[in-house]
């Protein structure tokens, strides 16, 4: 089938404008009335031209931030705090929260894994 | 002379033994949440690391239907395949941390073209999902350029009558051309 291509019309979009209530994850755009309807003999395609967004999303946040260390005591809630950690100061972050006199913590590079020790 | 002694004895009860117990960093030290794993004296490795958490940052769209199904087995854990509302997908670990995460179709590629079935679009919904299908909750705002193209469609029908129409032409052509020459000779 033949194609002509009859308008065009971009829509820049910036997430901030949202409605207030609205999250810039999950957001609605109102389009004006006819803008973007098709004549009897017409179709229309959908063409993201671009997009852009600050990678300022972390890899480590309230959602797998959490574990404990259980003592022959007591059992020590721990909470990463949010933010984007690389593999070392993600380690260095576990060593602040639960490195003491009795457990060590190492990463072995050549394996990708971290190893815990007691003293 | 009676000799005093001294007998030593191990005891496990002696031996404080650490756990540690992952909530909800499984995922990213390669074991399971909420199972106990001893630490002990030897020692305790963890599974591989991966601090991805996810990768995939994915534009959705809500009230628009697409045609000849684009398709994806992203929404459920069965692998049910769906039509897909997927309009556009990158990998954020391609990013550096804190560095824009960008996309632009410079040259005009059809790699996020999709044909629509609606022939009006009043409101369109956009969530960004990871490839967990995830709604990205903090994610930050966004810039985006989306290009609706109108395109008009040809029926074949009219193409094959105007195509059988010629060859009707042609063929009288010749016909009449034969009569003249059978004059001629």
């Amino acid at each position: 089938m033949d194609i002509n291509k009859t308008r065009t019309i971009f829509s820049f979009i910036s997430s901030a404008n949202r409605q207030s209530q609205e999250q810039s994850c999950n957001f609605t755009i109102d389009y004006p009335d006819g803008i973007l309807s098709c004549c009897p003999n017409e179709y229309v395609e959908i063409n993201v031209l671009s997009f852009d967004m600050p990678n300022t999303i972390n890899n480590i946040n309230s959602k797998n931030n959490e574990f404990e260390i259980i003592t022959p005591n007591e059992t020590l809630e721990k909470t990463i705090p949010s933010g984007n950690y690389s593999i070392k100061t993600f380690v260095a972050q576990l060593k602040n929260l639960i490195e003491n006199d009795f457990i060590t913590i190492t990463y072995n590079e050549a394996q990708n894994t971290y190893i815990y020790k007691q003293r | 002379m009676k000799h005093k002694t001294h007998t030593f004895t191990n005891s496990d009860e002696l031996i404080e033994v650490y756990k540690i117990k992952p909530i909800s960093i499984g995922q990213l030290i390669g074991v399971l949440d909420n199972i106990e794993y001893e630490i002990g004296t030897s020692r305790y490795t963890t599974g591989l690391i991966n601090l991805t958490n996810y990768n995939k940052i994915m534009v959705r769209t809500e009230n628009v239907a697409y045609y000849y199904g684009n398709v994806e087995n992203i929404r459920t854990n069965n692998n049910s395949v769906f039509n897909s509302n997927i309009i556009f997908w990158k990998s954020k670990a391609d990013t550096e941390p804190f560095k824009i995460l960008k996309y632009n179709n410079k040259d005009g590629g059809n790699s996020f073209v999709y044909k629509v079935e609606n022939t009006q679009i009043n409101s369109i919904i956009f969530q960004l999902r990871n490839e967990r299908n995830e709604i990205i909750t903090d994610a930050p705002d966004y810039m985006m350029v989306i290009q609706y193209n109108f395109d008009e469609k040809k029926d074949i029908l009219n193409i094959l009558i105007s195509i059988d129409n010629i060859m009707e032409e042609m063929y009288q052509t010749i016909l009449f051309a034969i009569n003249r020459l059978k004059l001629l000779l």
